[in-house]
């Protein structure tokens, strides 16, 4: 029996197919969800770029730029976002700044703020424009690896294209946080970080430079611009208000259940020390001797990386744990307590600042017994002037009642209500103990 | 000598320098020469024994005795193996600085009266440094005990009165002042330190600092014999630092 092998292009079966393969070409990327691999880099650019605005502010008398920033189109009405720290100035200090925007094709309008998300970093802009085009904020279903194309204006030399890797969200953050592999710069805070087709995956954040970038998933944006856009939206107090209410709905949420009785403890020489107050802190350990040194300083360190810009001259929203067990063979009892005092009060704590956003510190120093421990405990904070109802706050202690040994523990948070601040000082103290 | 013989020391132009009896020091004896009817020769001193109870020697006893402090301070706050040779390298500077100071008194006085008295302001000035080192470290002490701001005041007043002594003894050595009146004196000066100090720390009152500040010296004691609260009442206590903070972020900057 002879066998007819089939073969694709004969006869009408042929044509039929040929027809389906050409018109799955021209479909394809008009699909939800799917990647056309075929897309390329200047593809991208050509396509999506006029969808991506600059975000310049200015002194109110100047004509000279204080910030630039990128920023992005997300509907037809002329909204636009970008980060907050890119307009920071505007929502610090009204009345002395004033931001503008300019398209793809040079035009620059004037645009307000409509809402903000500090935790975030995103803000929401309006401009008078009535975009033709935009980009969608729906994007989901992104897989690692994929490929992802950041747009904006770094270091003002015109808008630019970056192509990276998307290598999902970050694990253990306080908020969400997506890692991109890419080179981002100053200047491209806002812009968005799209699929091949036009959708969006974040928006541009951060870099800590060697193509680690950080994106702002699209989903905190989209819940922001529903926020701003829902019947009756208004800002209670002003911006400043509003920046200190998120801010302190956000610190109670993750404070929350720091340095409980069951969280856990490192031990340092004789003593048990709280460690990892909660997963999204990193924590480092090391040792310490000079050569000539007659004494050994044992450390062990945690803190968040998740600071909360408010502007230029002051972060917050961070924690740090820091134990240092100071111990010695050769010295006398009153020379390593003369060593140990200057331990105590090592000139380290300098939390910068700017003398229009926070006050001074006020401190006060106590002997506290936790048990069998004795400790000399010193807690210091200082107010937020522009932000109601936030302090930054310091607690240190140092153990006592050893000729050799001691630990030095320094608690620091910033951009926390003072009954959080007192309840973790009470909290941090009780859960330093001596083991006997 | 026959009592009939008169022995006179001339100069070169047959001015007369000294009669019978004198003194002539050839060390270490010291001979008097007198005529036999005088009284008989008071026993001379041992010249040694003079030295240390000269002006002179007293400066070098209690210089010696200070500078031995002042090592033993800088080595209680050295923690390296090389903590001899840094303790009197920085024993060494101390020094310097007092024998500065101690200048500035003896040209004063050299200017007021025509001695210097170098060695008695040298006594004073260590007397002084070592008072004030031994308060420094009291004060440390106390509060550590009684960690309260209300003790600046009385250790202030200590302070002040430290000095103002200073200034008595001082005038006491470069003058011929009464008590009382060198009393008035040093207080007229600590008054106008005390004055100019208050006017910097007044203007700096309100100065914005980022940095924290605070007394960290803890004292080699028995924990168990350290006063202590428990962590609640120290939570409780914070009250009082919130005020103060609410009240400094009501004021204009």
């Amino acid at each position: 029996m002879n066998r007819r092998r089939w073969r694709p292009g004969a006869g009408i079966a042929g044509v039929l197919l040929r027809i389906a393969q050409v018109t799955a070409v021209l479909l394809t990327p008009l699909l939800p969800g799917s990647r056309a691999a075929a897309q390329s880099t200047p593809e991208v650019f050509r396509r999506f770029s006029d969808r991506v605005v600059k975000i310049q502010v200015y002194a109110a008398r100047s004509t000279a730029k204080t910030t630039l920033g990128s920023g992005f189109y997300v509907d037809g009405s002329g909204t636009v976002i970008t980060n907050f720290h890119v307009v920071s100035k505007l929502i610090n200090e009204p009345g002395r700044y004033r931001a503008e925007l300019t398209d793809v094709r040079g035009v620059t309008v004037p645009v307000t703020v409509v809402a903000i998300d500090v935790v975030s970093d995103l803000a929401v802009l309006s401009s008078p424009t009535r975009p033709t085009a935009w980009l969608p904020l729906d994007t989901t279903g992104i897989r690692r690896g994929e490929r992802l194309y950041s747009l904006g204006h770094p270091q003002d030399l015109g808008l630019s294209i970056v192509e990276g890797t998307y290598n999902g969200l970050l694990e253990h953050t306080l908020y969400p946080k997506i890692h991109f592999t890419g080179s981002l710069n100053p200047g491209m805070s806002g812009g968005p970080t799209i699929t091949s087709d036009g959708h969006v995956a974040g928006i541009n954040v951060s870099t800590e430079g060697n193509e680690i970038s950080f994106l702002v998933p699209a989903a905190r944006a989209r819940a922001l611009v529903a926020r701003a856009h829902a019947p009756g939206f208004r800002v209670p107090g002003g911006f400043l208000a509003d920046a200190a209410r998120q801010i302190l709905a956000y610190q109670d949420l993750y404070l929350r259940d720091m340095f409980r009785p069951s969280s856990p403890t490192v031990r340092l020489g004789s003593y048990r020390l709280p460690t990892q107050p909660a997963p999204f802190f990193k924590c480092w350990g090391d040792t310490y001797q000079k050569p000539d040194s007659q004494y050994t300083v044992l450390s062990h360190q945690c803190s968040t990386d998740d600071e909360l810009f408010i502007s230029d001259e002051q972060e917050s929203g961070v924690a740090e744990v820091d134990h240092r067990l100071v111990t010695t063979t050769t010295l006398s009892t009153a020379r390593f307590f003369s060593l140990y005092s200057t331990r105590f009060a090592l000139a380290d704590l300098d939390f910068g600042g700017d003398e229009r956003y926070v006050t001074s510190f006020e401190c006060q120093t106590r002997n506290v017994a936790n048990g069998a421990t004795r400790m000399r405990v010193l807690f210091c904070a200082r107010a937020y002037r522009k932000l109601p109802g936030l302090y930054d706050a310091v607690v240190r202690a140092a153990t006592l009642g050893s000729a050799n040994t001691g630990v030095v523990t320094t608690l620091k948070l910033s951009g926390v209500s003072f009954p959080n601040a007192r309840e973790l000082a009470r909290r941090y103290i009780g859960s330093v103990s001596w083991i006997q | 000598m026959d009592p009939v013989m008169h022995l006179e020391v001339v100069d070169r132009d047959d001015r007369v320098i000294h009669r019978m009896p004198f003194d002539a020091s050839v060390f270490p004896l010291t001979i008097r020469i007198a005529r036999s009817a005088d009284a008989a020769a008071e026993e001379v001193a041992n010249r040694d024994a003079r030295l240390v109870t000269s002006p002179v020697g007293r400066a070098l006893l209690v210089g010696a005795a200070a500078f031995a402090v002042f090592c033993g301070f800088m080595w209680m706050h050295t923690y390296s193996r090389s903590a001899v040779p840094a303790a009197i390298g920085g024993g060494l500077g101390y020094m310097l600085g007092v024998l500065l100071y101690t200048m500035l008194w003896a040209v004063g006085g050299r200017v007021a009266t025509g001695s210097s008295r170098f060695a008695r302001h040298f006594v004073w000035a260590c007397v002084v440094t070592v008072t004030l080192i031994l308060l420094g470290v009291a004060q440390n002490a106390l509060l550590f005990f009684l960690p309260s701001p209300f003790l600046y005041v009385p250790l202030a007043v200590v302070s002040i009165t430290a000095v103002a002594t200073t200034i008595f003894g001082h005038l006491g050595i470069a003058s011929s002042m009464p008590p009382v009146r060198r009393w008035r004196v040093a207080g007229i000066a600590v008054a106008s330190i005390a004055a100019l100090v208050g006017l910097a720390v007044y203007s700096g009152w309100n100065d914005f600092s980022t940095r924290v500040d605070y007394v960290g010296a803890i004292e080699p004691l028995s924990a168990t014999v350290i006063p202590a609260e428990s962590p609640d009442d120290f939570a409780h206590g914070l009250d009082a630092v919130k005020r103060k903070l609410d009240r400094k972020g009501s004021r204009e900057h």
